[in-house]
């Protein structure tokens, strides 16, 4: 979700920042938001989400834990199994 | 980094640990997407089996939570009209439940952006028609189509 804001930036900064985009090819925006995420500690991996702009509703808020998911999977029985067949009933199968 | 489309179909095998899960767990450690669809689908596929009666209240509490854990490890693209115009138009050349043209369509609109900034998108599911479907839309080379259980 993007909301709006306006900023007031220093003359000689804005135009660092036009400079990268076309250097870039990426929008004044995007740019300017990658910008800031990388002053606020974010890293290098965000730009893969950064590039998706406006498309993403919802970043991921952790990185993915396989050790965690795996501890789960040894708590659950076999009638957990199948549950794509779930997902079918979902989406309509009879 | 590579991203990839997940479909709910493959998600809910992660959530169980079900069948050969490589390519999944591969999509998760780099730019794993979804839609928001998938946030609605997987805790009622669960709410559905708990239903039936073929798990008990501790296990669907656990699938709920792994459930959770792997949405919020993936970032999710909205219904936008254009996603929504993607998938009509994905179903128009095949057989095609709503919902699975509802996840072609949304990748065909992220795999359109992310070609605009030279980046691959690859899709991934573990349903047949579905991933037929991407096929035509993305080329087989770029569709993961999970091995049935």
């Amino acid at each position: 979700m993007l909301a709006k804001a306006t900023l007031r930036l220093p003359a000689p900064l804005l135009e660092k920042l036009r400079e990268r985009s076309r250097q870039e090819g990426r929008s004044l925006n995007e740019t300017a938001i990658q910008a800031i995420e990388r002053g606020l500690g974010g890293v290098a991996s965000d730009e893969g989400w950064l590039a998706l702009g406006s498309l993403l509703e919802e970043r991921p808020a952790r990185r993915y834990d396989a050790d965690q998911l795996r501890r789960r999977w040894a708590r659950l029985g076999s009638g957990a199994h199948g549950l794509q067949e779930d997902l079918d009933w979902v989406r309509g199968d009879r | 980094m590579i991203a990839t489309y997940l479909d709910s179909s493959a998600l809910v095998r992660l959530c169980v640990g079900e069948g050969d899960l490589s390519s999944v767990e591969e999509a998760m450690g780099g730019l794993p997407i979804t839609s928001v669809l998938a946030t609605v689908e997987m805790p009622i596929a669960i709410e559905a089996r708990y239903h039936r009666g073929q798990i008990g209240a501790d296990e669907r509490d656990e699938l709920l939570q792994a459930a959770d854990e792997i949405l919020t490890s993936v970032g999710k693209i909205g219904l936008s009209a254009m996603a929504r115009r993607e998938a009509v138009a994905v179903a128009r050349d095949r057989l095609l439940r709503a919902l699975d043209a509802i996840h072609v369509g949304t990748a065909v609109v992220v795999n359109r952006h992310q070609q605009r900034r030279g980046n691959v998108l690859r899709f991934c599911t573990g349903d047949l028609r579905q991933g037929e479907a991407a096929a035509a839309c993305f080329g087989a080379d770029r569709v993961i189509l999970l091995p049935p259980l």
